[in-house]
């Protein structure tokens, strides 16, 4: 545990934006943790071992495919495991995405606007998340 | 305090020579955030699926053309590389090849992994 605690950048231990993160961790991963840090940690390294084997998967669906007229990309998607699989590669892509863009601004931005771009971006990204799904159950 | 004179700054970037440990640590940011507008890129094209043919077939010109062509390519390169070096990340995650020796052979690898397999990729999509 504290080895990992040093490797997240020092986030972990005695970061001034403890309360900010604590919140912000609880509205996307909707568990209260002591520690707050350690929740990005694990979703960030979580989130890319689901990528790891659903990405090379749709890489390799892709490049399987014989052309991408309409009909043949909808009755790929409409297979029960491709869109369950679709569906969880679009989780684990957002969610990590998301992540990765807070640390970013965490580095670069100062705090007001810092704050207020974090929930911007996981505002657009949930949007974006939840309307993709709905489309793979739609069609 | 009055600041009649400069004060000393700490070092910044462009100080320093480019080593490949360094310049592998921006490309996995700057690949993460070119992914991360190519993930929402593809949920986009899944969203068109759902609008209709029409509003898919206007997305699949824009993607076969040159730009689309390109932008795709380097999306593949960015995700073989953000793969290999998270990958890289995970071991040492776990402890394993901390040693400057191993930093730099398991960076080298991951050069050459990402190289070999995005060319791969293009070529099984050509």
């Amino acid at each position: 545990m504290d080895r990992r605690c040093v490797l997240y950048y020092g986030r972990d231990c005695c970061h001034s934006d403890r309360a900010l993160n604590d919140y912000l961790d609880r509205e996307l991963v909707n568990t209260p943790s002591s520690e707050p840090g350690l929740q990005h940690w694990r979703w960030q390294r979580g989130s890319a071992l689901v990528l790891t084997p659903f990405g090379l998967w749709f890489i390799f669906q892709m490049l399987l495919l014989p052309d991408f007229e309409y009909q043949t990309v909808i009755s790929w998607l409409a297979t029960m495991f491709n869109s369950f699989a679709m569906t969880v590669l679009l989780i684990a892509l957002l969610v990590h995405s998301l992540l990765g863009l807070q640390v970013v601004i965490e580095d670069y931005i100062a705090n007001p606007l810092q704050r207020t771009l974090i929930r911007i971006t996981r505002f657009i990204g949930i949007a974006i998340l939840a309307a993709s799904i709905t489309s793979i159950f739609t069609i | 305090m009055t600041n009649s004179r400069p004060r000393p700054i700490s070092p910044h970037l462009q100080i320093y020579k480019p080593q490949l440990t360094a310049v592998l640590s921006s490309l996995h940011r700057v690949s993460g955030l070119f992914l991360s507008a190519a993930a929402v890129g593809l949920a986009g094209w899944v969203i068109t699926l759902a609008l209709g043919e029409s509003v898919f077939a206007i997305v699949q010109q824009f993607l076969s053309s040159g730009y689309g062509t390109g932008l795709i390519a380097l999306g593949l390169f960015g995700f073989f590389y953000h793969l290999a070096n998270g990958l890289r990340h995970l071991c040492w995650d776990r402890g394993y090849g901390y040693d400057i020796k191993n930093v730099y052979r398991s960076g080298w690898i991951v050069v050459a992994c990402s190289i070999t397999a995005g060319i791969v990729a293009i070529l099984i999509a050509l």
